[in-house]
């Protein structure tokens, strides 16, 4: 791999410094001096070989492969996750409901519906799993996104995403323990304001 | 004894989850349910209908269960409506919206049914 410590930031202030020292010989361009062209010329060279380094480093790291092959299949794979475990969640409410309905109306009643609704509970797993993989659905998308971005700027040309980032609805989403309030710390937040 | 009468209206873009609510709340004799997978369509139903106790998760399109809540208590005829918001977003900054919005009551997901049926008997109840 090239070391050219490139970055699309690097290459941009490069750019710069080089359109400054443009702006400054252009309005005495008949009394630039051999010299002055010279060094132009050399930091122009500087310049390709950086651009150049760039591209090979790119080439390298193998970002086609990135953009266009794993990180769309990565999320195809979190998508089949959340998939599979939809539908096998939606298999163990079938079952629980018709134990629900079985025993409605005899004595097993209490005990039963005491024990599907610790299912019904354990089941909403499924919502919070979900949530948790859109936000790292969307977190790969928008490393796809930068990535084709900083091809662009490298002159590799438009280049195609898997997809268009969709927007996740979520504010901030399931967090870690720790990361925020569980139901107790809620409860003693809403006492307070009474 | 709970009075389980009133109308409730779920509110979850995730029909797992509406599933599981539902379930819960039939086991503890509320038969009067139902559904909406955002908040705009539970708007259109609590407007249309006669509703005791709304059960909204926050995180929907196009509309939000906070600006449902919102729209519920600028509302004239619904804003007395108990509102019990289920929902995976449990920062402070999101309960105090919740309660400055005038949430009746806030529950963390996961939840467990003791939760969901203690919460429902103190906005139902006091």
């Amino acid at each position: 791999m090239v070391n050219s410590g490139v970055a699309p930031d690097g290459l941009a202030q490069r750019l710069s410094e080089l359109h400054g020292r443009i702006a400054v010989v252009e309005p005495e361009a008949e009394t630039v001096s051999a010299g002055q062209y010279a060094a132009l010329l050399s930091e122009l060279r500087i310049l390709a070989d950086f651009i150049d380094a760039a591209r090979q480093e790119v080439a390298a790291v193998g970002v086609d492969e990135i953009v266009g092959r794993d990180v769309p299949a990565a999320t195809d794979e979190l998508d089949a996750v959340v998939m599979h475990t939809a539908e096998a969640t939606g298999l163990i409410l079938d079952e629980c409901e018709h134990l629900d309905a079985i025993v409605a109306k005899t004595e097993l009643r209490t005990d039963v519906t005491a024990m599907t609704a610790r299912i019904y509970e354990a089941c909403s797993f499924q919502d919070i799993t979900g949530q948790r993989v859109a936000k790292v659905v969307h977190t790969l998308k928008t490393i796809e996104a930068k990535i084709a971005d900083m091809l662009r700027v490298f002159g590799r040309g438009p280049m195609e995403t898997s997809s268009v980032i969709r927007p996740v609805v979520l504010l901030n989403g399931p967090q870690r323990v720790g990361d925020a309030m569980d139901q107790g710390a809620v409860d003693a937040l809403l006492a307070s304001f009474e | 004894m709970m009075d389980t009468s009133a109308g409730v209206l779920i509110v979850d873009d995730y029909k797992t989850m509406l599933r599981i609510v539902r379930n819960l709340l039939k086991q503890i004799d509320f038969h009067n349910v139902e559904e909406a997978s955002d908040g705009s369509e539970a708007l259109d139903k609590l407007r249309a209908g006669n509703f005791g106790l709304v059960i909204s998760d926050w995180n929907m399109a196009p509309m939000t269960g906070l600006q449902l809540l919102q729209e519920v208590r600028a509302d004239t005829r619904l804003k007395s409506t108990p509102f019990i918001m289920i929902t995976a977003e449990s920062k402070t900054e999101n309960v105090i919206a919740a309660k400055q919005a005038g949430v009746s009551n806030y529950i963390v997901k996961p939840f467990n049914a003791e939760t969901l049926q203690s919460k429902i008997e103190k906005v139902l109840h006091g």
